[in-house]
């Protein structure tokens, strides 16, 4: 406790409450800005921390990394367009609900959920992370393609009620994500000589086509803004009483966010989807997932707050990085001397555990920025259609044409933008496409890697107690809806014979 | 006749003056204005760390801002080749790891560019491959190889077509041993794995290692290079445990495209001689733990050569990739 | 019959039905490993659209709007008229969006950025407003550069022009 008390007293000098405020704007304004991430942000700021203590840089650095996601969800609820692939999700009913006049709410909600998540992540990154550390090992190629197969068996629930066009959906989503260069056998597939493609199809070029690019053409040929009703309901406090009415919600979607986020590799754009999806499958009234449901923003934004202090566990823990954000964390606290390892906790006290008092603080910061500017911030909602187009345009191409420079990156997300609109007008909803999109590299390479490992026998799948468990959740997930129309059926011929 | 003579090596003389006066000029002249070295990787990664922490004195030296460009994609690919199509006029430079980008070349497919016919000026700081693994398992390489050769071992790497692979398979081939390779996408990920006991061993360079060793979890078995490892200097060489094999080290080089002027050269060369002794650099390089490793123009070209010498001559462990 | 090939629901199912029969031969050429998901993927993916589309053309019922969160206003009925200006809008959000990338491929990306709001701005804006939707084209563009190419280093004027 006195560690804490220590940190706590450290983290009141003048320069580390100012170097967490500034890492928490700057972190802010970087989500903010569609293209540029939290990797990109932390390495633009070497230069800036490189003289200070390592006590204050890593304040800096904490608090930015930690707010990075933040500004993405501002963009992803208000105009439709993800700051990152982590904001994905919250799109799904974070826009809606701006459609429906309550921008003010889902900023909240975003808020509150900032607050929630990070310091639930946080705490469990303090007090268990050498615990998660130990059970992130035991994941091996096997046990992520099963964990690759679970995330991908909620979709499973999402398409529910149209089964058909969710499934063509989701295998083109697994489908495009076969494009690309092989890193098993080193073979390209489907890149027709064009170098971009070589990495695959870009996840946030695609989610501003198929959402941002999309939702303009819409607006364009309504001529509304975006509140369809032209004006604003509901205020910001509304947002926070929300959000504590789904403490399950909340909880599960935690817990799925941190342990995304441990899981290295994984990548955090799973956690929201993942969180939204699971949601959406164990709710009584899953139809309204989608046009507005406040659970499904509560559900994405807490999950992808609680992943990134899951990110820093094995970071911390063991000094291995499980995202590129995480690698130019782990590469700042190396150039600084922190060297990560179970002894980090002991050698270098104060550094770690002023970090963790920071990380928790900055999640304040965002609900207290938050809060001030939902308001504010909402009123984009009520700007009028010939002005609120191209800047959903502009902001969602610029932050595809940000991330490498390239104009090409525009055009992959325009032809994703014509894919989503088909899409639409033809029935076939979106999400499946984009959870198979993300998950689809997951499920094939550790396949086949799990293959490789074991000279090709199967049993690889199935040996370890960890696969076991993955399995036996997957058919848990798979049969979970009929399971429940069963036993809904079961007990109303209960009920008539307890009558007769 | 005499007259005609006299003015014919008037005008020699002065063409030759004014030639050498325009490149000594035109030389004096460079660099005046702002550098871009492109990076073709993420910000973050080694090669990246490693360009931020000798960018500031190469500023420094050569008088004009340097930026860097992460152009970051294709395996590096991306970012190489953007290099190649530029001008080589120094204003577009590119720090790269040398081995990688050669072998990418050979190994990779779709690629436009010769590394060998780039603009070679230099060295500065250089990694080494280490074979790891598990503290539950082997403590030797001959303990390593003895069972290799009696059945396959599982072997992790950090991608496909790296110098640490290449450098991993040449000594497996000298000692006989058979790996099932299992490719992974980074270090990260082939380390967790590594300490998880789902690969049996690794290969991978010191920074990266550093936090898992001291945690006790994995340890170094053998440093597949000439020289001993600064950051675990105990650790045997590939020589000293009975295989004397010629690695490729994981060296950071400053490039530029084909054809660049020699005298823009010349300057960019004793700049980057001057940033690496800098003390700064110096105790940058130490915190980092990497070991600063300077090459000249001369060498550094040399030094290609040698390696293209390598890889023709190991092409069989190269078509195994 | 051909009434329903007009509807987007049924020519994209063909698309779909062409672009996994692509994939699916296309693979033949990749190594054994790499082969494997594209044909696992493909031909499930394949199979199912083609049940979908059999069903359009042997259900007679009308399409409903089945998803939450799709747009219905296709599908409920709308008057002629109605229906012919959205389409007109549509092609005209695409011929500023095409231009607008035409020119920022030569000038770079600024330019896309100022035509989109111009191009809007004219072709979708009432008259009245038309004096604040120029000063915001003009602040809006310049607002982007400062954010962009001032803080952010992104080269927004970087074209194949110059």
């Amino acid at each position: 406790m006195d560690v804490f008390l220590q940190a706590i007293a450290l983290m009141f000098q003048w320069q580390n409450l100012a170097a967490l405020m500034g890492g928490a704007l700057y972190g802010i304004i970087i989500g903010i800005l569609p293209g540029l991430g939290p990797a990109a942000g932390m390495a633009l700021a070497i230069p800036l921390v490189s003289s200070w203590s390592p006590v204050t840089a890593l304040v800096f650095v904490g608090s930015l990394y930690k707010c990075c996601n933040y500004g993405g969800s501002i963009t992803a609820i208000l105009v439709n367009t993800p700051g990152d692939a982590s904001n994905a999700a919250t799109i799904l009913d974070g826009y809606p609900m701006c459609e429906k006049g309550k921008g003010g709410v889902a900023l909240s909600i975003s808020a509150t959920a900032a607050l929630v998540g990070g310091i639930l992540g946080t705490l469990c990154l303090i007090y268990t992370a050498p615990l998660l550390a130990e059970f992130a090992l035991k994941f091996g190629p096997a046990e992520y393609f099963l964990t690759a197969i679970l995330a991908l068996s909620v979709i499973a629930a999402v398409v529910q009620g149209a089964t058909l066009k969710g499934l063509i959906s989701a295998g083109l989503g697994l489908i495009l994500a076969t494009v690309g260069y092989d890193v098993i056998t080193g073979h390209l597939r489907y890149t027709f000589g064009i170098l971009i493609l070589e990495d695959g199809i870009p996840v946030i070029q695609a989610v501003v086509g198929l959402f941002a690019v999309t939702q303009a053409l819409v607006l364009a040929e309504s001529m509304e803004s975006i509140s369809r009703i032209g004006k604003l309901e509901g205020s910001s406090w509304e947002g926070v009483w929300t959000y504590f009415k789904y403490p399950y919600a909340v909880i599960r979607s935690a817990v799925i966010g941190l342990f995304i986020g441990v899981l290295p590799g994984v990548g955090q754009s799973g956690a929201g989807l993942v969180a939204w999806a699971e949601a959406k499958r164990e709710s009584k009234h899953p139809g309204t997932f989608g046009t507005g449901d406040p659970e499904g923003v509560i559900s994405s934004e807490t999950s992808t707050n609680a992943c990134m202090p899951g990110d820093l566990v094995l970071t911390i823990a063991l000094g291995i990085p499980g995202s590129v954000a995480a690698a130019v964390f782990l590469g700042i606290m190396i150039i600084f001397g922190v060297i990560p390892g179970p002894m980090v906790f002991a050698e270098k006290t104060n550094e770690i555990y002023t970090l963790f008092v920071a990380l928790i603080l900055s999640s304040l910061v965002l609900f207290l920025v938050g809060m001030t500017l939902a308001r504010y911030l909402a009123a984009v909602t009520l700007i009028r259609n010939e002005i609120i187009v191209p800047i959903i345009l502009i902001v969602g191409l610029i932050g595809s044409y940000a991330i490498r420079n390239m104009m090409e990156d525009v055009m992959i997300s325009l032809v994703f933008g014509i894919l989503g609109y088909v899409m639409l007008k033809g029935g076939f909803t979106t999400v499946p496409l984009l959870l198979g999109l993300v998950l689809g590299e997951m499920v094939e390479l550790n396949y086949h890697r799990a293959l490789l490992m074991s000279a090709g026998s199967y049993s690889i799948f199935y040996s370890s107690t960890v696969c076991k468990i993955l399995i036996l959740l997957t058919i848990v997930s798979l049969a979970g809806p009929y399971l429940g129309s069963l036993g809904r059926r079961m007990k109303g011929r209960g009920k008539l014979i307890g009558k007769a | 006749m005499r007259a005609k003579l006299n003015v014919l090596m008037a005008v020699f003389f002065l063409a030759m003056t004014f030639t050498w006066g325009a490149h000594a000029i035109w030389a004096a002249g460079y660099p005046d204005k702002a550098i871009t070295i492109i990076v073709p990787f993420a910000p973050g990664a080694g090669t990246d760390l490693d360009a931020r922490g000798i960018v500031p004195y190469l500023e420094k030296y050569l008088g004009v801002p340097v930026k860097i460009e992460n152009i970051k994609g294709a395996e590096g690919k991306l970012g190489i080749t953007r290099l190649w199509r530029s001008k080589p006029d120094g204003y577009t430079l590119m720090i790269h790891t040398v081995a990688e980008t050669l072998m990418g070349d050979i190994v990779l497919p779709n690629v436009e560019y010769r590394t060998a016919d780039l603009s070679h000026i230099g060295t500065f700081t250089r990694g080494n491959s280490i074979i790891v693994d598990h503290t539950d398992n082997w403590k030797t390489f001959p303990e390593l190889a003895k069972t290799g050769r009696e059945r396959a071992l599982i072997g992790g790497n950090p991608g496909k077509g790296s110098p640490s692979h290449f450098n991993a398979m040449l000594l497996m081939k000298k000692a006989g041993v058979k790996v099932n390779w299992v490719p992974f996408s980074g270090a990260g990920e082939a380390l967790t794995a590594l300490a998880g006991k789902h690969t049996e061993f690794s290969i991978h360079t010191a920074p990266s290692i550093l936090s898992l060793v001291k945690a006790g979890k994995i340890r170094p078995v053998v440093v597949l290079s000439e020289i001993k490892d600064n950051v675990f200097p105990d650790a045997p060489l590939a020589k000293e445990v009975g295989y004397d094999v010629e690695f490729l080290p994981v060296l950071r080089g400053l490039d530029g495209p084909p054809n660049m002027p020699e005298d823009v050269q010349q300057v960019l060369d004793k700049a980057l001689a001057q940033a690496v002794k800098d003390p700064g650099f110096v105790a940058w390089a130490q915190n980092r733990m990497s070991q600063v490793y300077y090459l000249n123009r001369e060498e550094y070209n040399k030094l290609i050569k040698a390696h293209l010498k390598e890889l023709q001559e190991n092409k069989d462990v190269l078509d195994a990739m | 019959m051909l009434e329903k090939l007009k509807r987007t629901e049924v020519w994209f199912k063909l698309v779909l039905l062409a672009f996994f029969g692509f994939w699916y031969a296309r693979a033949f050429s990749f190594p054994q490993q790499s082969r494997q998901f594209p044909h696992l993927i493909a031909v499930p993916s394949l199979i199912l659209t083609l049940i979908s589309l059999i069903t359009d053309f042997t259900k007679e019922k009308e399409v409903q709007g089945e998803i939450a969160g799709t747009d219905d206003s296709e599908l409920t009925t709308l008057d002629e008229s109605a229906r012919k200006e959205r389409r007109k809008r549509f092609w005209q959000a695409w011929a500023i969006i095409l231009v607008s990338m035409a020119v920022g491929f030569l000038g770079g990306f600024l330019f896309s950025a100022f035509f989109l709001l111009l191009g809007f701005a004219l072709l979708f804006g009432n008259r009245n407003n038309l004096i604040k939707n120029m000063i915001l084209t003009v602040g809006i563009t310049m607002a982007t550069y400062v954010t962009f190419q001032w803080f952010m280093d992104v080269p927004l004027l970087r074209g194949v022009l110059w």
